[in-house]
């Protein structure tokens, strides 16, 4: 149960100052309920990586049923399947990531590799430092997310 | 990672969240319209929901109100729109024409720059060090190391357990970090580690020492009332060479804790070059710790003339009167006789319960003395074993004509009063033996055995062959006595008895004891006698004591075994004349008591080539119609000792109607056909009309095979084993036949495999193969075969003969003469395989040694063997 360790976005102004409080790192923030298992399970990925990538990545955890506020612009808790969305900003601006899932917004497929996820933000945070707004992931998801 | 400060601040009121940061939605792929900003799209959803139930309540009039207020405020929207796309536009306009003038030149140049160039801009710093990274990766993957030379010697003797060294540094280290967590717990486990350590593990500790110092400070800090503390880290000081230090712990370690004495000890061990401060600490030590035994014998030890030690000895026992070590001590080191008994006397009342003053006691005073003692001794220590024991002994020291019955009466005393296992029973015979008690050995046995009832005389005889084996005589006569005492009829016992003394290697006296024994109890079995004679003769070559017993046996039984035995002793020891007149006896007496009577009689006329053997052959023979081995007897006499073979062909002809069972006649009256008379195809009709009435004789088979093998006509003798191998798939000699038939060896050896199987490694098999690969000339691989079938079946003559062959061939001479002995040893035993039956009972062979025949047997087998077609 580490991931109590890392940083809870309780309002939507915690949410927008975290995003705005980074200069040279990526915001990753899980948006989700904590008290579902697959979320529970990214948690815990997300805190054991959250060391390794502290360079140049901050992740933050935020509950969506204490913040509702971006459910509408960003989509968030509309699907039942979706066990969780993970949203990556640069600078305050939306970094999208081609899974091939078909959805670039986000990350809302579950994974359980804890390399993979490195990898991914890692992507993600070469492609915003040389100002890219859309990185194509180092895997494709697509087959993951037909056959779960 | 620090924690960031507006994560525990209060958000502003009336913030709206995104907005604030000028965050915008976006779109997906699913639902493709446009969504705008957050807050206002939202806003224009709640319209949109109000509208349309505001038409279903209020009907057509309120549309229409509301179309005019709609198309107003649309066209104002539309004309904000335009407004602000045509200012949009003019200002993206402006920007780009700006860049347009520029960067005109710079963009034509970036057309020159090619592919690679673009691949090859630089990377923004390597902030994530992932270059680093792949730098390390990569070397740590060309790194190679060395093995030292311990892992290989490890390897293939001891291994060095790593395993452990790890672990424990595991451990070490980890209950490191535990100790330096504020916690009262002692960890024991460590202290035991760090004094246990041995061998490799005593490497880490050395590397560890600083470690160990700093856990055993804390130690000592947290538990300064511990002894072990201190110790330990005494012994640490002492391995790290640092004697002094180690010194000053011990002492403070003396103060701290004065009333235990391990660290008293530990502390004289460290002064031990220093003899005087040694007594001053022992003084110290025990005048805190008076009742310490081990404190008080280290004081007696540091002592070094008798005198003193006596006195401190003394000193200890005013502190411990009921400690037995430090009596024996004081009992030893005292010369005076009569001040050791007055010593034990005292010792013994202090501590009754120790048997060893109570043996020392015994043993010193007169038999009247020792009897009382050993009366209190059985008071104070009731149930032991030993004081009846040592009361047997006495008894017998004193009197050595005391009859054994008393004797067993202590000792079943003694069996009453304490229950123990068998082998501590069986120890304490074997002891009173080698302590030159015979009697008290014997009783023991005797008592124990009966006591319990012992039935299982497996377990009773392999008892009495380990005595044997251990050197205690007396004990394993006593056990096999016993023995004969509870079974003296049954004769399964007896003859296992009689091999376990066999075998335990006794002199043969005892054996014939044994035997006299059994024949004198069961004078009605003539196993007994026949066995009695046979070792007599064999082991101890005493060959008149064998007839004498075998004469007795007959007088007594007249049982025809035993008159056998007597031909066959006389035969062989070459005493024919006594041989034929005993058998002219035997035949004169009752002439159809039996065929083999006169089967053996006229095989000694024949070898002693009397010419009355065919008379009486013919009598014989009149006499036993039914008996084909008189019918074999009285055609070989005609065929070999008469040369008449056309009167055998008859006598044979005879045979065959009278025997048509007997395979050996119908086979002899082939061979007449076909060797004396040449009439192959009479020879051949023979085999068939035996065949045909002894269908299930795989014997006859492969002797009509061998004769079509003989008359050359190969493709016949193939067809014939072809059958024969399906008619007895499991007969070797079947199997033999046929695997001599296939021409090519390396056709051969696939067939072997399915023979042995078949047959079940039968050992005429083995043989065979081995035979194979000597024709092959594979002389060392035939060896191997001869070894595993001479294993198998140490009864066939033929394997002897091969294995024989070998070694005359490449064995030493040692190797050949052990071989012989072996044979002569199992010569009585050996009665199978053809080449050495015919060669063994052939009368022109009758007095050669066993050797001889042998030479013969391996002579012949060369000889015809090659072909194959004979075995």
């Amino acid at each position: 149960m580490g991931s109590v360790f890392l940083p809870h976005l309780n309002t939507g102004w915690h949410v927008d100052q975290a995003i705005l409080s980074e200069d040279d790192r990526l915001v990753v923030i899980r948006f989700g309920r904590e008290e579902e298992p697959d979320c529970m399970i990214i948690d815990e990925i997300l805190f054991s990586i959250s060391e390794k990538v502290k360079n140049f990545a901050a992740i933050y955890l935020c509950n969506l049923d204490k913040v509702p506020d971006f459910n509408q612009m960003y989509e968030l808790d509309q699907d039942r399947s979706e066990p969780y969305t993970i949203m990556f900003f640069f600078r305050n601006k939306h970094m999208m990531c081609d899974f091939g899932t078909g959805n670039n917004n986000k990350l809302n497929f579950m994974i359980y590799d804890k390399q993979e996820l490195i990898d991914i933000i890692e992507t993600i945070y070469r492609g915003a430092k040389k100002g890219k707004g859309l990185v194509v992931s180092p895997k494709d998801y697509s087959t993951l997310r037909r056959g779960g | 990672m620090s924690r960031k400060a507006f994560l525990d601040q209060e958000p502003p009121p009336g913030y709206i969240p995104g907005i604030g940061r000028g965050a915008v939605g976006f779109v997906t792929s699913v639902d493709t319209f446009n969504k705008g900003l957050a807050v206002t799209q939202a806003e224009e959803d709640e319209e949109e929901v109000y509208d349309s139930n505001g038409a279903n309540e209020e009907g057509i009039l309120a549309t229409t109100r509301q179309d005019a207020d709609d198309e107003e405020a649309d066209r104002i929207y539309e004309q904000i729109d335009q407004r602000l796309q045509s200012k949009q536009k003019q200002e993206i306009t402006t920007v780009e024409k700006d860049n347009k003038v520029n960067f005109t030149d710079l963009k034509r140049d970036l057309a020159r720059v090619s592919e690679e160039q673009w691949e090859l801009l630089p990377e923004a710093g390597d902030i994530t060090r992932r270059n680093k990274r792949l730098r390390i990766l990569e070397q740590q993957q060309q790194r190679t190391y060395a093995v030292p030379d311990i892992i290989i010697a490890g390897a293939t003797g001891a291994k060095t357990n790593f395993k452990s060294i790890s672990e424990s540094r595991d451990k070490l280290l980890g209950s490191s970090l535990d100790s330096l967590l504020p916690t009262t717990k002692v960890d024991f486990e460590l202290e035991n580690q760090i004094l246990n350590m041995s061998g490799a593990e005593q490497d880490v500790k050395i590397a560890d020492i600083n470690k160990g110092r700093i856990i055993l400070t804390s130690l000592r800090k947290t538990e300064p009332f511990k002894a072990s503390s201190w110790i330990s880290s005494a012994r640490l000081e002492e391995q790290a060479n640092n004697l002094n230090q180690a010194k000053s712990f011990i002492k403070e370690g003396c103060r701290k804790v004065p009333s235990n004495e391990d660290i008293w000890l530990e502390n004289i061990r460290l002064h031990q070059s220093d003899i005087k401060s040694c007594k001053i600490i022992i003084a110290d030590a025990l005048g805190h710790n008076r009742k310490s035994e081990k404190l008080w014998l280290k004081a007696v030890e540091l002592e070094n003339d008798r005198n003193s030690q006596k006195r401190v000895i003394m000193k200890a026992l005013q502190e411990l009167p009921n400690n037995p070590t430090l009596w024996k001590q004081i009992i030893e080191l005292e010369q005076d006789s009569n001040a050791v008994t007055k010593l034990l006397s005292k010792a013994v009342e202090l501590c009754p319960q120790e048997w060893d003053l109570w043996t020392g006691l015994v043993n010193v005073s007169s038999y009247q003395d020792a009897k009382v003692y050993l009366n209190k001794a059985r008071k104070a220590i009731a149930g032991d074993l030993r004081v009846w024991i040592a009361a047997c002994k006495l008894e017998e020291r004193e009197n050595p004509d005391i009859p054994q019955q008393k004797l067993v009466k202590l000792i079943s005393k003694a069996i009453s009063e304490s229950k123990q296992d068998k082998e501590v029973w069986f120890k304490h015979a074997e002891d009173s033996e080698t302590e030159g008690f015979a009697g008290t050995c014997k009783a023991i046995i005797h008592g124990y055995l009966d006591s319990v009832k012992h039935s299982d005389f497996k377990q009773l005889l392999n008892d009495a062959n380990t005595m044997f084996n251990s050197g205690s005589t007396i004990t394993g006569n006593s056990i096999l006595q016993f023995i004969i005492n509870v079974h003296p009829n049954d004769i399964d016992c007896w003859t296992m008895l009689f091999a376990s003394v066999k075998q335990s290697g006794e002199n043969l006296d005892t054996l014939f004891k044994f035997y006299d024994r059994a024949i004198e109890l069961n004078p009605k079995v003539v196993l007994f006698y026949l066995m009695y004679a046979k070792d007599l003769w064999k082991l101890a070559g005493d060959i008149n004591r064998a007839r004498k017993i075998l004469v007795k046996a007959q007088t007594s039984l007249n049982d025809q075994s035993i008159n056998l035995a007597i031909l066959k002793l006389e035969m062989q020891t070459g005493n024919f004349d006594k041989a034929e007149s005993f058998a002219t006896d035997l035949i004169e007496k009752n002439p159809i008591a039996s065929d083999k009577y006169w089967y053996k009689y006229i095989h000694i006329l024949r070898c002693l080539h009397r010419d009355t053997a065919l008379q009486f052959s013919n009598k014989a023979k009149n006499i036993f119609p039914t008996s084909w081995k008189l019918w074999i007897q009285n055609i070989q006499i005609l065929l070999y000792d008469s040369n008449n073979p056309k009167v055998a062909r008859e006598v044979a002809s005879q045979a065959v109607k009278q025997c048509a069972n007997s395979i050996p006649v119908w086979k002899m009256l082939s061979l007449i056909d076909e060797k004396y008379l040449n009439v192959t195809i009479r020879a051949r009709s023979d085999l068939d009309m035996a065949i045909l009435q002894n269908p299930k004789s795989d014997e006859l088979l492969v002797a009509k095979v061998q004769f079509e093998i003989r008359q050359q006509d190969m493709i016949a003798a193939r067809q014939l084993a072809n059958k024969a191998l399906k008619l007895f798939p499991n007969s070797p000699s079947v199997w033999m036949v046929y695997l001599s038939l296939i021409p090519k060896m390396s056709h051969r050896k696939t067939s072997f495999l399915d023979a042995m199987k078949k047959t079940e490694n039968s050992p005429i098999i083995l043989l065979g193969v081995g035979v194979f690969f000597w024709v092959d000339g594979n002389h060392q691989k035939a060896k191997a075969w001869f070894d595993r079938a001479l294993k198998a079946d140490r009864k066939n003559g033929d394997i002897w003969g091969w294995s024989y062959n070998y070694l005359q061939k490449y064995g030493s001479e040692d190797e050949v003469n052990k071989f012989l002995s072996q044979f002569e040893e199992s010569y009585d035993d050996i009665n199978t395989g053809d080449r050495f039956c015919s060669i063994k009972k052939d009368i022109k062979n009758f007095d050669k040694k066993p050797a001889e025949i042998l030479k013969f047997v391996s002579l012949c087998l060369l000889n015809k063997g090659v072909g194959l077609q004979t075995i």
